[in-house]
């Protein structure tokens, strides 16, 4: 097996168990289930293996002298939103952000990353690419709202 | 460059960023209100053994080929900023980084059971493990912009 090969494996594997991670927290969260605490640790899992992975591929643009891929928008857009998800953890664990913020914020990064990483010559730039993920974020917080007022009705 | 000279950038970068996740998973830790005393000194413990090691490898590399193959590349190029601001600051965080990982360390270990009764001193220890993580984030960061530079 090539390292190529090796890291796209491991980058599929973390994208996989990240986003997994991350739709299952948000339905535990929906249903006010308390099993969402396995979730969170496929989701950091996930994420050591994606950064990891991640950076893996920058190795191998080094090594094969592709170094001008490494300047790409999209490529820094997921460097961007990899810190979102981080920095959300953070304050989710101070409480200094209401979950459903939190959660919105966590489930819309997750699925930003997997997208941006499957669209290749997605033909918008690190801002363009920023905007359409903060509407993102707003949208899915509004269905989440949507959802879980629903859910509380039928309750 | 040699099999030898990628083999200790990719344990370089690897063990780096390992480092940075353990002293991220220390911050956390802190921050909750009953410390996951056993899960802190373990992960502070490999954090430290992880920079140590990226340090090694890293400062191998750059002793040994950036220096000589890299830089004048570098600067001779339309980003030679890469290497006058990020390089030039990663070199020196990336020599304390491992120092204050120590200190760390060492407090978790000294204070055991006892860093719930000591608030003060746990919040002081979250805003060390909060430098540390941030910091080892700009430099890793760092890195990419001087990787992609090179051209």
């Amino acid at each position: 097996m090539s390292w190529e090969i090796f890291v796209t494996i491991s980058h599929i594997i973390g994208t996989v168990l990240g986003v997994g991670g991350a739709t299952f927290a948000e339905i535990f969260y929906l249903k006010t289930d308390k099993n969402g605490s396995v979730a969170y640790t496929v989701m950091r899992i996930g994420m050591i293996i994606l950064v990891l992975s991640g950076f893996g591929y920058l190795l191998l643009l080094r090594f094969s002298g592709q170094e001008q891929y490494i300047y790409s928008p999209r490529l820094w857009a997921k460097l961007t939103i990899t810190l979102v998800i981080l920095v959300n953890a953070l304050l989710l664990q101070i409480h200094k952000l209401p979950i459903k913020v939190g959660s919105a914020i966590s489930l819309t990064s997750w699925y930003a990353a997997l997208v941006l990483g499957a669209w290749r010559g997605l033909p918008v730039g690190y801002f363009g690419i920023m905007a359409w993920y903060m509407v993102a974020i707003l949208a899915v917080a509004l269905l989440q709202h949507f959802i879980r007022k629903k859910m509380i009705v039928k309750a | 460059m040699t099999p030898l000279l990628k083999f200790l950038l990719a344990a370089h970068v690897v063990l780096g960023l390992l480092g940075v996740a353990a002293f991220y998973a220390v911050w956390m830790g802190l921050l909750r209100e009953t410390s996951p005393v056993k899960f802190l000194k373990a992960s502070a413990i490999w954090g430290v053994v992880f920079l140590v090691l990226s340090w090694a490898t890293g400062g191998y590399y750059y002793a040994t080929y950036y220096g000589a193959a890299v830089r004048s590349v570098i600067r001779a190029g339309q980003y030679s900023w890469a290497h006058n601001v990020f390089m030039e600051a990663k070199e020196h965080i990336f020599l304390f980084l491992p120092f204050l990982g120590i200190v760390l360390a060492v407090t978790l270990v000294a204070l055991g059971e006892r860093i719930d009764q000591k608030p003060v001193l746990k919040k002081e220890l979250a805003i060390l493990a909060g430098v540390l993580s941030v910091l080892g984030i700009f430099i890793t960061l760092a890195g990419a912009v001087i990787s992609g530079a090179v051209r």
